[in-house]
């Protein structure tokens, strides 16, 4: 049986995650692993919800846990083949030097 | 004539120049020319059967019920009743003869430019300003009503500046149009005060009696509330509570003779009609001739009850009037460009008419308009066919034999020049007419009179000088030598309007006692009405005929000397004029007396320099004013776009600065709320 | 139950921070892969064994095989190692500090406890009380009732049979929604990487795709032997 008190684990762990994510996000320069700790905040997020469906017994957290990974796989499929795009035509792998997008 | 079947018949001659306005405006360039020439004459046809209707309805009418007002919608309604405009006209005599020499001779002229207009591409724009013209001349004469009077007023203005500036790749057309249209603003800025003063000022008037001619009235004022009316009958009927010879009266009927002078080229507003000769000869003959100058002879007709109340306004009028005729002939002699020597013999003879109307001789004046519509039209429409003949060569000069080449061309214009100089035909009737009243009993009417039979003296000089010149002697150029008579269409109309000329005088009114009277007969009921003053006397017998005799030898000996100077070439003038005192004559004479230089002087250069002067102070600031507003806006920008640097980790940094913010937030705020 | 949750959260807790501090890319690919593993068990854990098999299938299955494939096809050996003095370091430091003890007070002392186990002193997860009681068949005839299933049912529910409840009834337009979004995905996928073949004879009609034009300002075009209407292509380096 698991008991109550572990919950308050469950979210810390869930936002050491994410808020973990968000840190590799800032500091890293190679976007593909910028796309990973992307993904280690989703999976954060659902770490939050799967809890929260099983504290509160709904299954609706579950559901909407299933349409995050279903949408997290789109989503990389589509950044990847950005990313491919971008190293085939011969620019650096840097988020530093993908700047185009400013004034 | 029941008001419904006024109201049916005026808009119907109103609806006809309008539709056929739009149809050549915009179905036009589409269908073709001959579409064109088919509605824009058909429509004025049309609005022509109608007008004869009316003047059989309104000949047909018992005396006293010839004049009817209707309405035909209700345009305006604000303020509680407050503001109530509708559109009135008003159908009697006045406005039918109006009308008739509107949509008539407008027919013949539509008919004329159908061949003039063949090779300009521009057509449908023509017929249809055209159109729209006499659409509204036509509702300004039928308004009953100040607002739709000065509605068409304006629009008349307007087709003016349109049709004057018609070939407008041409600067002089253009500066022309709009010389003309300013000149007009002003008249309408007068006529719009003279309205609101009316509207302001106009109280109930009960009368105790019927002034008769021999007669005046003791009126008594029932001085009720204000009668904040716009109809006209309305006003007309009670015009007497504005005062007989008040300066309130005064001063409205100058404001109404200043808009009148300003339709009607007359001095001071005069410099205008020259100008507008830019623009094709048919609009010349149609709006500078017959219809558009003599709008102010007929606002000063219409609104004759306020006039009969205000002598000195009248006085006014009738001097300027005068002035004008004189001053006008006097430049019609050194002219040298054909069609600006008939739009001075047009702003004379308006004068005259103008002088008639101001004396109170309203009848006779609206019997020169009739007359002279019929020969100033057929001058100008004869005029377009020897341009056209000697190809577009408008200088006299250049001239001349062509009574043997364009037959029927000369012979029209003789008469037509006969009809002006007063002699045999048209203008010996009319001219005489309001010569005679000017001679009984106009304000200081001896000087007047005189001054008038100088205007004949002078008429016949310029007239036969301009045929002389144009149609005897030696063809000046290879054009006039290898001129030919115009096209059928656009010979009938001169014809026609020839034939006019030459009878309606004999048939209509002669300015003696004897002969028929029909204009007096016909248009005097309008101008008598209660509570206007004694209408002018009639000339005929004695003094009468006197003057008619002294006008038409003055006429003669003009025309005797024209056909001296010019025809047979025996008599010189120049060495007489090279004499000291008068050596100045004719160079004021084809300056036009200096009045283009003097108004530049007065009035344009001035306002350039306070424009110029003002931009010089004005410029700087508003620019940096303006400038200011937006380097303020642009700094500002530029500080937040330091913050685009295109950088993902940066724009990830902000976001997440702010969550962590925000969960701060959050948790205070319901840890503080819990 | 208890202990073998709070092991694996803490291994979850040290492969994540491999994931973001890895100065090899591969690894960090590696470090994910253990992370979403060890993520299924805590489904697992927590009674979500649907999601436990969706995770291990999709997202570390084919999510992070795909992230491996990439890696080792674009630049294998790629390192990189981040600047200790960075600015940006410090905000999510400070950000991890701060967000993470905000939830977790939140959670100690903000959420209110759902129903207990009925029959048991002893507090617990309310899907376990459910199910444990099922067992005993203490909770009559629909012991899942409190989950939302319709209260007909006969068999004894399982978790798939609860979510698809919840997916094909409730939730039907976002399921559908996803499955548009899927396929757009997939035609986004074929979009962008596609080769647009050189030296070949462009129909003018056919717009150009941006990516000749990002090409284009990436190198210099190389002028080819002109074969027709379309602009020169740079190749595209390998």
């Amino acid at each position: 049986m698991l008991s109550q008190a572990m919950f308050p684990w469950i979210l810390l762990t869930a936002g050491f995650l994410f808020t973990l994510g968000a840190l590799g996000v800032l500091i890293r320069r190679n976007p593909l692993v910028v796309f990973m700790c992307i993904e280690l905040m989703l999976n954060a997020v659902n770490l939050a919800l799967v809890g929260y469906s099983s504290f509160l017994s709904s299954e609706e957290g579950q559901v909407f846990a299933f349409m995050v990974i279903v949408v997290a796989a789109a989503e990389v499929v589509v950044g990847l083949g950005l990313l491919t795009r971008v190293f085939s035509i011969g620019r650096e792998l840097d988020v530093d030097d993908l700047d185009e997008m400013k004034r | 004539m029941s008001t419904s079947t006024a109201a049916l018949l005026a808009g119907l001659v109103l609806l006809f120049p309008l539709a056929g306005s739009a149809l050549c405006g915009l179905l036009g360039p589409v269908l073709g020319r001959r579409f064109v020439n088919l509605a824009g004459t058909l429509s004025i046809g049309a609005a022509f059967a109608v007008t004869l209707v009316i003047f059989v309805l309104v000949l047909g009418a018992a005396s006293g019920h010839q004049s009817v007002t209707a309405t035909l919608w209700n345009w305006l309604n604000l303020g509680g009743g407050n503001l109530n405009v509708s559109v009135d006209v008003t159908i009697d005599q006045l406005s039918v003869l109006m009308l008739l020499v509107i949509t008539g001779v407008g027919l013949l002229i539509h008919v004329y430019s159908v061949g003039y207009m063949e090779h300009d591409d521009g057509v449908a724009r023509f017929f249809s300003y055209m159109n729209f013209f006499i659409f509204s001349m036509a509702l300004l004469v039928l308004a009953a009503n100040l607002v739709i009077l000065i509605i068409g007023w304006a629009a008349v203005a307007l087709s003016s500046y349109l049709l004057i500036g018609f070939w407008y790749e041409r600067e002089s057309a253009v500066l022309a149009a709009r010389k003309a249209f300013i000149t007009q603003v002003i008249g309408d800025v007068a006529l719009v005060i003279a309205a609101f003063l009316i509207f302001v000022n106009l109280k109930n008037a009960a009368s105790v009696c019927t002034p008769t001619p021999s007669t005046t009235c003791s009126i008594q004022l029932a001085l009720s509330q204000n009668l904040h009316t716009l109809s006209l009958p309305q006003i007309f009927a009670n015009a007497i509570s504005l005062g007989r010879g008040s300066p309130l009266i005064t001063l409205i009927c100058i404001l109404l003779a200043v808009a009148a002078f300003a339709k009607s080229a007359q001095f001071p507003l005069h410099t205008w009609l020259p100008d507008a000769m830019e623009g094709p000869t048919p609009v010349s003959a149609l709006i500078h001739a017959a219809t558009m100058v003599t709008a102010g002879v007929y606002l000063i007709a219409r609104f004759h009850a306020l006039f009969d109340l205000a002598p000195i306004a009248s006085g006014m009028v009738a001097c300027v009037g005068m002035g004008t005729a004189l001053m006008a002939g006097f430049i019609a002699l050194s002219q040298v460009d054909i069609k600006r020597v008939i739009a001075y013999s047009t702003m004379s003879q308006i004068g005259l008419m103008i002088f008639a109307v101001g004396i109170g001789a309203y009848a006779a004046g609206m019997y020169q308009f009739l007359l002279h519509a019929f020969f100033k039209a057929l001058l100008f429409l004869a005029a377009g066919n020897v341009i056209h003949a000697v190809h577009d060569e408008q200088d006299i000069r250049e001239m001349g034999g062509l009574d043997s080449r364009m037959r029927i061309t000369a012979w029209s214009f003789l008469v037509g020049s006969l009809a002006l100089a007063g002699f045999l035909f048209a203008g010996m009737f009319s001219k005489e007419d309001l010569l005679g009243f000017g001679l009984i009993n106009g304000p200081g009417s001896p000087a007047l009179y005189i001054v008038g039979i100088a205007v004949n003296v002078l008429t016949g000089l310029y007239a036969f000088r301009l045929y002389g010149r144009v149609f005897r002697g030696e063809p000046q150029s290879d054009a006039a030598r290898n001129a030919h008579e115009a096209r059928a269409v656009m010979l009938w109309p001169v014809v026609i309007l020839a034939g006019l000329s030459a009878v309606a005088g004999w048939a209509l009114q002669w300015p003696v006692s004897f002969g028929p009277h029909l204009i007096n007969a016909f248009l005097n009921p309008v101008f008598t009405s209660a509570g206007s003053g004694p209408i002018a006397k009639e000339p005929g017998t004695g003094l009468g005929l006197i003057g008619f005799f002294i006008g038409l030898i003055c006429s003669l000996i003009g025309i005797g000397l024209a056909l001296r100077i010019w025809v047979r070439r025996d008599l010189n003038p120049a060495p007489a004029l090279a004499r000291p005192g008068l050596r100045l004559l004719p160079r004021l004479s084809f300056r036009k007396l200096y009045f283009d230089e003097l108004y530049d002087a007065l009035l344009v250069r001035p306002t350039r320099a306070l424009a110029r002067g003002l931009r010089r102070v004005g410029d700087p600031v508003m620019d940096s004013w303006i400038k200011g507003l937006s380097d303020v806006a642009t700094d500002f920008s530029a500080a937040f776009r330091s913050a685009q640097t295109g950088l993902i980790r940066d724009y990830a940094s902000y976001m997440v600065l702010f969550v962590l913010i925000f969960t701060i937030a959050v948790m205070v705020a319901a840890g503080i709320a819990k | 139950m208890n202990a073998l949750l709070a092991a694996v959260l803490i291994l979850i807790a040290i492969s994540a921070l491999g994931v973001v501090f890895s100065p090899q890319t591969i690894y960090s690919a590696l470090s994910l892969v253990l992370t979403v593993g060890l993520l299924a068990v805590v489904f697992l854990v927590l009674n979500a064994q649907f999601l436990f098999a969706v995770q291990l299938i999709v997202y570390a299955g084919a999510v992070m095989v795909l992230f491996v494939f990439i890696i080792a096809l674009l630049d294998p050996a790629s390192e990189e190692r981040p600047r200790i003095t960075d600015p940006r370091l410090a905000l999510g430091v400070l950000a991890i500090a701060g967000i993470c003890t905000a939830v977790f007070i939140a959670a100690r002392n903000g959420i209110t406890y759902a129903t207990s186990c009925t029959t048991q002193a002893t507090t617990c997860m309310h899907g376990y009380a459910v199910g444990s009681l099922a067992a005993t068949g203490a909770l009559g005839a629909d012991p899942y009732s409190t989950f939302g299933f319709p209260q007909n049912a006969v068999n004894q529910a399982g978790n798939v049979q609860v979510l698809a409840n919840q997916l094909f009834h409730t939730y039907v337009l976002p399921f559908e929604i996803t499955s548009l979004l899927l396929l757009v995905a997939a035609i986004g996928a074929v979009y962008l990487t596609r080769r647009t073949r050189t030296g070949i004879r462009r129909d003018p009609r056919i717009p150009e795709s941006w990516s000749d034009d990002l090409m284009e300002r990436a190198e210099p075009p190389v002028p080819t032997a002109p074969a027709g209407a379309g602009a020169p292509v740079a190749e595209a380096r390998r």
